[in-house]
C-alpha cells in the first residue's frame, strides 16, 4: 500500500532522490533550531527547554516565526554538556542551555547573532562556534551518529531528506539479492554486539539452509552497564536501522523480522514503533515494498529484564515466549533458530552499517578503520573523563587518543589507573598498555575485549578489587544457572573477593582464583560465563599490587572497600562548626561546640555524607586505610612496622 | 440403532451437532437425546435415567450424568437454575443452525463483573450464589472453572490483606482486575507465545502480579501454572509483591558506580530504612537498582518516577520524600 507523495509513488530511486531535494528545498532561507532530546538530555529537562522555545518564538512577529523550525533530535553524544541546541546551517552549538538562555538563543538566531555565553568554552579560554570544531566531535569519525543532530526521529520525511532509503531503493531494484549480499560480504563488516563475527559469512549460512520461512532479527537488548550506544541509534534514527533490516531480509530471503528491544527503553520502543507504521504508510515495508515484489514484515518485542537474554540463542528463545536461557551452540542459530528455521541475528549497530554499505560502496567501507576490522564504531565513554559520552571513532584509534584528545584527560586533574573496556566481558588495560589500538583482535591480546563498545575510565580513587567485585556480582545475579561452571564458578569468585574485602583474604586465594578462572573459561556453556574470569584475570595480571595489599597488609590504597577504611576527624583541622554531625543519618558523629568532632567508627556506615558536607577550607574528614578492626582514630601510630596512611 | 417412526430426521440433526464438536455418537448420548425428543419437558439426573432404563438397562446412572455434561459443555442442553433443588435439564430449542454455540466459542467468553452484596448480620462481604446469574452460564464447564476461582480468590483474599497491611483489598478489586486482564488476552489475540509481553501490559496495568492474576491467565490460556511462575520470576521486571506507589530506581551502571553510586544507596537506605528490593511499611516507595538508566553525565542518577536526581546528599533526600505523597 503505498501514499502518493506529491502525486507520484515512491518506487524507484529517483523518486526519492527527487523528494528529497524538494525537503531540502524548503529548507532553503530557514533557521532550524534543533533540541537534543535524547534520554540524557531529557533528564536535564530539555522538554521544558522545547517548549518554552515554542512558546519563545509565537510571541515573535508572523514573519519571524515562519522562518524558524524547531524540531527535537536523538541524542547528539555529548551528553556531560547537555542540553544541547544546535542551530543550523551554521552549525552553532550551544551547550548546557537553561530555560533563562531561551530568549537570547531566539533573538540571535532570528538577527544572525551568536551567544557567546553558551558556546564550547575550553579552560584557557577559547571559545568554539561550530559544532564540528569543538574537540570533542573534531577527532571523532561520525558515520551512522551523524543524522542524529539533524532529524526527527518521529518523521519519516526528515530521513527521507537526508538520502533516507535510497541505498533499500538501490538494492531492491538494481541489485539481485546475491550481489547485496556479496557486497556486504567484501566489506568484512563484523558484528558489532561484541562477538564481532563476520557479518557476511552469517548471512551468507542463513541464505543457503534451505527453508521455506527463514527470520532476521535485531538485538536491541543492550544489557552491558553504562552502554547506551545502541539506544542513542534506536531512539534517534530508526530508520536507519530499518532500512538496514529490510535489505538484509532481501539478501537472505526472509519474510518476517523482529527487534527485541529491552523493557527498560520505552523511548526506543516507541520510536522503532512509529518509525514500523510510518514505513508502511510509504511502502517501504510490508507486501511489495517499492514495487518490486519483495513483501517483509517487522515485529517489535519487548523484553522483560533479563541481561543473559541478550545472548543470540537466549534472545531467540525469549521471542519464543519461553525463558530467556541460553542453550549449546553445536547448531547454529543462523542454521536453525526461531521455532527451528534459519535465523539471522545482528546487533543494532550492525544493521545501522548496512545502507552505508550499500550506498557508498565496498572500497568505501574498506578505507575507514584497520584492515582486519573496517568502519567506526561508537563507544560509550564515561567514568572519570572530562568529556563524557557517546563517541564515534574509526577502528585502529588508540586508546590514549579516545580519553585523552576526545576524553579530554581525566577529571579534577587527577592520575589515570586503568580503563574497562568490553563491559562486564571485558578486562582492564593500565596505563603502560594506553597505545594500543582499539579494535576487535588486539584488545584480546591484552586480555580485555572491546565488546560492545563501554569504556569506563578509572582514576587513582578507584579500587580495583571493588570493581571486579561489582562486575561479579552482576554476572553472578544475572547468570541463568544452568551449567555448574558459571553457576557455581561465580557464586565462589564472589565469595573469596568478599572476603578479601573484609579483610580475611588468604594468600592461597590468589592461586584458587586462577584455577576458577581457568575452569571457567574452558567448560561454560555461553559466553557469559566463558568470559567472566576477565576481569579477575586482567587486574591479577596487572594489579597484583592492590590484591597483595588487601591480603597481607589489610590495606585499600583506594580507600574504597569499607571494611579497610575509617572515616576519621583530623583533631588539627577541626573547628567544631557541626555541620558534619547534622547530616550524619545514623548520629556517629559527636562533639562539643568549637571543639574537634570525633566519629564513632562502630556505627559509621561509611556512606560519605560527612566529607561532602566539611566546608572545603578545613577539609578536616579524611579516610584512613590500615589494619583492618583498629584503624587509630585519635593519634598517628605506627603499628607493627607499618605506618597507618 | 435406535429409530423413532419420523422422527429419523431429527435424530440426524443431533448427531451431526455431536460430530461437529469432535464427539463420537454413543449409545447412551443417542439414548438421552431420543428420550428428550420423544418426552419433551425438564428432568434431573435420575427421572432421566429411569425413562432410559426402559429401552437400555444396561446404562448405568454415572454413564447418563457423564453424557449430560458433556452435552451441556457443547450445548445440547442447558440446565435451568434454581436453588436447593437437584438441577433440571432440558434440551435446547436449536432451531436455526447459527444459533448453535460452537464449543470452541465459549472459551472466548468474557468474566463478567459479578455483583457483591453485604449480608445485613455482619459487615463483610459474602458471594452470591451461581444460580442467581440467571442463564448466562450455558456453558457449564466455565461455571465450575469461576466457582473453583471465586474459592481459591476467598482464601488468596485472606493473605492479600496481610500483604497488604494498610490498604484492605476486596474480592471487588480481584474482580476488576480479572476484566482488565481479558481484554489484554484479546489484544495479544489468545496466544501463548506472547505471554511475556501480556504479563508486560498487565504489569504496567495493576503494578504487580499478585497470583489470582497468574492463575487466572494459567487458566485461560491452558498453560500449567508452574511455567508461568518459571517465566514470572526469572524476569526481573516482574514484581511477584506488592509495590509501593513510587518506585524509587539508583542506577547501578559502570559509570554511575565509579562516581559512588553505593554511597548514594547507602544514603537512601539510611533515610528510608529499607533493603533494595523492597517497599516502605506505608508502601509509599519501593527502592530498586537498575544497569543504567543512560544518563552518565549526571551520575549517581536517582530516578523517582521519571524525575532524575543527581547525587543528592541526605538532607536534599529527605525533602525530595517529603514531596511524594
Amino acid at each position: 500500500m503505498t501514499i502518493k507523495t506529491n502525486k507520484k509513488i515512491i518506487d524507484s530511486l529517483e523518486v526519492l532522490k527527487e523528494r528529497a531535494g524538494e525537503l531540502e528545498k524548503e529548507l532553503e532561507n530557514k533557521i532550524i533550531i534543533s533540541v537534543c532530546s535524547g534520554t540524557g538530555c531529557k533528564a536535564l529537562s530539555s522538554e521544558n527547554l522545547f517548549s518554552a522555545l515554542q512558546k519563545e518564538i509565537e510571541k515573535r512577529s508572523s514573519s519571524d516565526t515562519k522562518k524558524i523550525i524547531l524540531k527535537k533530535t536523538g541524542c547528539h553524544g555529548y551528553c556531560e554538556r547537555g542540553p544541547i541546541i544546535v542551530i543550523q546551517p551554521q552549525r552553532i552549538c550551544y551547550l548546557r542551555v537553561i530555560e533563562k538562555d531561551i530568549p537570547e538563543i531566539v533573538e540571535k538566531a532570528l538577527n544572525g547573532g551568536i551567544a557567546t555565553s553558551l558556546l564550547y568554552n575550553d579552560d584557557k579560554g577559547n571559545t568554539v562556534k561550530n559544532e564540528s570544531e569543538i574537540p570533542f566531535y573534531k577527532y571523532q569519525q561520525r558515520i551512522i551518529l551523524s543524522n542524529n543532530s539533524k532529524i526527527d526521529p518521529e518523521s519519516i520525511e526528515d530521513y527521507i531528506r537526508v538520502g533516507g532509503y535510497q541505498a533499500l531503493a538501490k538494492a531492491l531494484k538494481d541489485m539481485t539479492s546475491d550481489e547485496v549480499l556479496k557486497e556486504v560480504k567484501n566489506s568484512n563488516l563484523r558484528g558489532r554486539g561484541g562477538g564481532g563475527f563476520p557479518a557476511g559469512i552469517k548471512w551468507e549460512t542463513t541464505k543457503n539452509t534451505p527453508s521455506d520461512q527463514k527470520y532476521v532479527v535485531v538485538n536491541a537488548d543492550e544489557g552491558d552497564p553504562g552502554a547506551y550506544m545502541d539506544r542513542a541509534i534506536l531512539e534517534g534514527n530508526p530508520h536507519s536501522v530499518l532500512e538496514g533490516l529490510i535489505i538484509g531480509a532481501y539478501a537472505i530471503g526472509a519474510s518476517q523480522g523482529y527487534i527485541y528491544v529491552r523493557q527498560e527503553y520505552p523511548q526506543a520502543v516507541k520510536n522503532i514503533k512509529t518509525a514500523i507504521e510510518q514505513a508502511g504508510k510509504y511502502g517501504l515495508l510490508g507486501n511489495n515494498i517499492l514495487g518490486s515484489g519483495f513483501n517483509f514484515d517487522v515485529k517489535v518485542h519487548r523484553g522483560a529484564g533479563a541481561f543473559v537474554s541478550g545472548e543470540s540463542s537466549a534472545l531467540v528463545a525469549a521471542i519464543e515466549g519461553t525463558i530467556g536461557e541460553p542453550r549449546l551452540k553445536y547448531i547454529r542459530t543462523a542454521v536453525s533458530g526461531l521455532w527451528k528455521k534459519p535465523t539471522n541475528l545482528n546487533n543494532v549497530e550492525t544493521w545501522a552499517n548496512v545502507p552505508y554499505i550499500i550506498k557508498n560502496g565496498t572500497d568505501w567501507f574498506i578505507s575507514i578503520g584497520t584492515k582486519k576490522s573496517p568502519g567506526t564504531k561508537i563507544f560509550s565513554l564515561v567514568g572519570k573523563v572530562k568529556n563524557t559520552g557517546l563517541i564515534e571513532v574509526p577502528m585502529g584509534i588508540s586508546i590514549r587518543d579516545i580519553i585523552f584528545k576526545i576524553g579530554g584527560g581525566i577529571k579534577d586533574g587527577r592520575k589515570f589507573k586503568a580503563v574497562q573496556t568490553g563491559g562486564p566481558s571485558g578486562g582492564v588495560i593500565p596505563y603502560n598498555l594506553i597505545d594500543l589500538p582499539v579494535d576487535f583482535d588486539e584488545l584480546d591480546k591484552a586480555g580485555s575485549m572491546m565488546g560492545s563498545g563501554g569504556m569506563i575510565v578509572m582514576d587513582e580513587s578507584d579500587c580495583m578489587i571493588n570493581l571486579a567485585h561489582y562486575f561479579l556480582k552482576f554476572l553472578a545475579d544475572e547468570s541463568c544457572g544452568k551449567c555448574v561452571p558459571c553457576r557455581e564458578g561465580l557464586r565462589q569468585m564472589l565469595y573469596i573477593f568478599e572476603r578479601i574485602m573484609d579483610g580475611k583474604g588468604k594468600e592461597e586465594d590468589l592461586r584458587l582464583l586462577g584455577d576458577l578462572s581457568i575452569m571457567m573459561k574452558e567448560a561454560s556453556m555461553c559466553a557469559l560465563g566463558a568470559t567472566a574470569p576477565n576481569i579477575v584475570l586482567t587486574t591479577l595480571k596487572y594489579f597484583k599490587e592492590e590484591y597483595e595489599a588487601h591480603i597481607y597488609y589489610n590495606m585499600c590504597p583506594a580507600k574504597v572497600c569499607k571494611s579497610l577504611v575509617a572515616y576519621v576527624i583530623e583533631e588539627e583541622k577541626c573547628t567544631g562548626c557541626g555541620s558534619c554531625a547534622k547530616v550524619c543519618p545514623v548520629n556517629a558523629i559527636e562533639g562539643e561546640n568549637k571543639k574537634p568532632y570525633k566519629i564513632n567508627t562502630d556505627i559509621c556506615t561509611k556512606c560519605g555524607s560527612c566529607i561532602e558536607v566539611c566546608p572545603s577550607k578545613y577539609s578536616a574528614i579524611v579516610k584512613k586505610t590500615g589494619v583492618a578492626e583498629k584503624v587509630m582514630a585519635e593519634k598517628k601510630e605506627v603499628r607493627d612496622g607499618m605506618e597507618v596512611i | 440403532m435406535f429409530t423413532i417412526n419420523g422422527k429419523k430426521s431429527t435424530i440426524n440433526f443431533w448427531k451431526d451437532k455431536i460430530k461437529v464438536s469432535g464427539f463420537r455418537f454413543t449409545k447412551t448420548r443417542e439414548a438421552i437425546l431420543c428420550t428428550f425428543i420423544k418426552n419433551p419437558g425438564e428432568y434431573n439426573v435420575e427421572e432421566l435415567h429411569s425413562l432410559i432404563c426402559i429401552k437400555y438397562p444396561e446404562i448405568g446412572i454415572a454413564t447418563v450424568y457423564r453424557a449430560i455434561k458433556l452435552m451441556e459443555r457443547i450445548g445440547l442442553i442447558s440446565k435451568s437454575n434454581i436453588e436447593n433443588i437437584k438441577s433440571r435439564y432440558r434440551l435446547n430449542n436449536i432451531g436455526n443452525p447459527k444459533t448453535y454455540r460452537n464449543f470452541q466459542d465459549t472459551k472466548q467468553d468474557n468474566f463478567s463483573v459479578r455483583k457483591i452484596h453485604k449480608t445485613d448480620s455482619q459487615n463483610d462481604y459474602d458471594l452470591l450464589s451461581f444460580s442467581n446469574m440467571g442463564s448466562n452460564y450455558e456453558n457449564f464447564r466455565d461455571a465450575e472453572r469461576i466457582k473453583k476461582l471465586e474459592k481459591q480468590m476467598s482464601i488468596w483474599l485472606k493473605d492479600l490483606n496481610k500483604l497488604k497491611r494498610e490498604k484492605e483489598i476486596t474480592l471487588e478489586d480481584m474482580i476488576k482486575d480479572l476484566t482488565k486482564i481479558d481484554e489484554i488476552i484479546k489484544n495479544h489475540g489468545h496466544n501463548r507465545n506472547n505471554l511475556i509481553q501480556m504479563l508486560l501490559d498487565i504489569q504496567k496495568e495493576c503494578n504487580w502480579l499478585s497470583k489470582h492474576v497468574l492463575f487466572y491467565i494459567s487458566d485461560k490460556l491452558e498453560i500449567p501454572l508452574t511455567n508461568i511462575y518459571n517465566i514470572a520470576s526469572f524476569y526481573k521486571h516482574f514484581n511477584l509483591e506488592p509495590q509501593g506507589k513510587y518506585n524509587i530506581l539508583v542506577c547501578m551502571g559502570t559509570a554511575c558506580y565509579v562516581r559512588g553510586a553505593m554511597n548514594l544507596l547507602q544514603r537512601i537506605v539510611n533515610v528510608l530504612e529499607v533493603k533494595p528490593g523492597d517497599t516502605t511499611s506505608d508502601y509509599r516507595f519501593t527502592l530498586d537498582t537498575v544497569n543504567c538508566l543512560g544518563a552518565c553525565a549526571l551520575g549517581p542518577v536517582m530516578m523517582v518516577d521519571d524525575k532524575y536526581y543527581t547525587n543528592p546528599s541526605t538532607k536534599k533526600l529527605k525533602k525530595i520524600f517529603s514531596k511524594f505523597n
